[in-house]
């Protein structure tokens, strides 16, 4: 896999890893991604840092639900709608 | 392609809402929340993107994307309602700073580095601060890629702007992100590990 991958420089990472963690790139680029950066520990350790920050967001920022009394008013208000 | 507008029956308007809206009402409200940290005001916003996106239903093109087109009349909403606020002499505009710094040009990208050890023991509401001081623009974009996940595209008509914009000024949200946070755990005591 090495003989087929372009020589790794850690420049490439800060641009493409969010395009990574995003779902921005297609599979293809997204595994040879993932390939090169298994070769620079580095690189590899940020990208987890990276995945764990992303998913952290999404985890612990509070989510709120619309409460029952405010879906009534919404219903309420679409039926006096011509 | 501008959608062609269709009279619609109200049984039909009925049926696109409830089949196509509601199911996204959640989502609308949590990001009316975090736009506005207020639950009142959060609750004035979703109903008026309701009644707004049936009002103008004939607009919407069945079976598309209603989340993304509801969550574009929100924000729209919510920015309309927040520069008519902003007008008021002792509140501080940082949009126009925050756009004004927007670049394509991704030539020099900072890098934040946020160690986990930092942030894993954080709280769920020290963070929902945090994401509440960053200036609209910021927070929205962090809303609308890392909490609804929605595409760069997306994201772009949401906000009606390019897409290198969508990403750039995601970069720069994450690093004020981070860097708020290593400050809320440098305050809390938090050690970093090195």
């Amino acid at each position: 896999m090495d003989q087929q991958l372009p020589k790794h420089d850690c420049r490439n990472f800060v641009k493409k890893v969010f395009l990574v963690l995003d779902g921005e790139l297609p599979e293809e680029e997204r595994n040879l991604f993932i390939a090169d950066i298994q070769r620079c520990k580095g690189c590899l350790e940020h990208y987890s840092i990276e995945k764990t920050f992303k998913d952290f967001l999404s985890v612990k920022l509070e989510r709120k639900e619309c409460t029952n009394k405010l879906r009534e008013e919404i219903k309420t208000m679409i039926n006096k709608e011509a | 392609m501008p959608v062609e507008k269709v009279n619609l029956s109200k049984a039909e308007k009925d049926r696109i809402f409830n089949r196509e809206f509601l199911p996204h009402m959640d989502a609308l409200y949590n990001f009316a929340f975090h736009l506005t940290s207020d639950e009142d005001d959060a609750n004035d916003l979703v109903q008026e993107t309701f009644l707004k996106g049936y009002r103008f239903i004939s607009s919407y093109q069945q079976g598309t994307n209603a989340k993304a087109w509801l969550f574009k009349i929100l924000k729209n909403g919510f920015i309309n309602d927040y520069r008519r606020k902003s007008k008021q002499p002792n509140r501080v505009d940082y949009d126009d700073i925050v756009s004004f710094h927007d670049t394509d040009d991704e030539g020099h990208v900072e890098y934040v580095d946020l160690r986990q050890e930092l942030f894993q023991g954080m709280l769920g509401d020290e963070v929902t601060r945090a994401l509440s001081e960053l200036p609209v623009d910021f927070k929205t974009i962090i809303l609308l890629c890392d909490i609804e996940e929605f595409s760069y595209e997306e994201i772009a008509k949401i906000i009606d702007i390019p897409i290198g914009t969508v990403r750039s000024r995601l970069h720069r949200a994450r690093n004020i992100l981070k860097e708020k946070l290593r400050e809320y755990a440098r305050q809390e005591g938090y050690k970093e590990k090195r």
